[in-house]
C-alpha cells in the first residue's frame, strides 16, 4: 500500500474526522498528492469524502467506512501474523 | 488492503501506521480556546500592570500568578478537549505533553529564584522584609520566561502540529529580541507574546483543529 493512503488511513482510524487541511499537515503532503490518494481510498469504499461550505469556503471532511476500518484490522492482523512467522521461524 | 509491497517494507509500513497515529492523537488534545482565554489573561495582567505602575516584587507575584492559573486553564482545556473527541488514548498523549512542558516549568521557575538572588539560606529573609529587586535583573525575567517557555513548547510540540512547534518558535524569536533590545518595555513585551502569541496560535488551533 502507498505511503500517503496507508497514512490516511491511519489518521482516520483513530479519528472520527479529519479535514482535508488536518489531514494535508499531518501526513505532510500537497494538496495535489492528498486529494489523489484520498480519492483512490474512496473509489475503493475505504474512505467518505462530505463536502461542505463553512461561510463562502468550501471545506472537505474525511471519514472511515466500516469497510475502510475492517480492511484496515485485516491488513494490522496479517502484518502481525507476518512479523510472528519471522520471529518464530 | 496489501500488505506485501514493493514499495516499503513492513517495518517501514508499521512506522508510518504508528507515527500518523501518535501524531494524530497529539494534536487533537491541545486546547485552542484555553490557549486564547490564556492569552487573554496575560494582555490584562500585563495591562494592569502597565497601567497602575506596581512595584518590581508586584510585578514578579503578579505573573507568578497568572502562571499558575494559566497552568490551570491549560490543565482544563486539555480535559474538556479529550471529553470531546471522546478518545481514552488522549489522557495517555496529554500526560506525554504535560511531562514534556513540566521540567521546563520548574527549571524555569529555579531560574527565576537564581536570577532573584534567592538561596536556601536567605529566603526567610526575603520573605520576611521588603525585597528589593534592581531594574536590571527585572529586566531579564520576561526574556528569561519566553525563552524557556518557547523552548519547552518547541519540545513538546514536536510530535505535534506545525502551529505547536512555530508558537514555540515565535516565543523563542520574541524572548532573544526582548534580550536583546533592553530599552523596550516589559510590560509591551509580555503582551507582545504570553498574551499575542497565545491568542493568534490558540484561534489558529481551534479553528483548524476542533476547539
Amino acid at each position: 500500500m502507498d505511503r500517503v493512503r496507508l497514512g490516511i488511513i491511519s489518521a482516520l482510524a483513530v479519528n472520527e474526522e479529519l479535514s482535508f487541511v488536518v489531514l494535508r499537515e499531518l501526513l505532510g503532503v500537497t494538496d495535489g498528492n492528498l486529494s489523489v490518494h484520498a480519492r483512490k481510498l474512496e473509489d475503493a469504499g475505504y474512505v467518505v469524502i462530505q463536502k461542505q461550505f463553512e461561510g463562502r469556503k468550501p471545506k472537505s471532511n474525511y471519514r472511515l467506512t466500516v469497510i475502510g476500518r475492517k480492511a484496515f484490522e485485516q491488513y494490522l492482523d496479517e502484518m502481525e501474523q507476518m512479523i510472528r512467522e519471522v520471529r518464530g521461524g | 488492503m496489501e500488505h506485501q509491497s514493493s514499495e516499503f517494507s513492513v517495518e517501514e509500513q508499521l512506522k508510518v501506521i504508528r507515527e500518523t497515529m501518535t501524531r494524530t492523537t497529539a494534536f487533537t488534545e491541545i486546547p485552542g480556546f484555553a490557549m486564547m482565554g490564556i492569552g487573554l489573561l496575560a494582555l490584562v495582567v500585563a495591562g494592569l500592570l502597565e497601567y497602575t505602575g506596581t512595584s518590581y516584587i508586584t510585578w514578579v507575584e503578579a505573573w507568578v500568578l497568572t502562571a499558575l492559573i494559566a497552568i490551570l486553564l491549560g490543565a482544563w482545556g486539555i480535559h474538556l478537549k479529550a471529553r470531546k473527541v471522546e478518545k481514552p488514548h488522549i489522557a495517555q498523549t496529554a500526560r506525554k505533553f504535560w511531562l514534556g512542558l513540566a521540567p521546563a516549568f520548574v527549571v524555569t521557575a529555579f531560574l527565576t529564584l537564581m536570577v532573584l538572588g534567592v538561596t536556601p539560606h536567605n529566603y526567610q529573609e526575603k520573605l520576611n522584609t521588603y525585597w528589593f529587586i534592581p531594574l536590571d535583573v527585572l529586566r531579564i525575567l520576561p526574556s528569561l520566561w519566553m525563552l524557556m517557555y518557547g523552548l519547552a513548547i518547541s519540545a513538546a510540540g514536536a510530535y505535534s502540529i506545525k502551529a505547536v512547534s512555530q508558537m514555540g518558535l515565535s516565543f523563542l524569536g520574541i524572548g532573544v529580541m526582548t534580550f536583546l533590545i533592553p530599552e523596550m518595555n516589559i510590560n509591551l513585551m509580555m503582551m507582545i507574546g504570553f498574551g499575542g502569541l497565545h491568542l493568534i496560535f490558540g484561534w489558529v488551533i481551534a479553528k483548524r483543529y476542533g476547539g
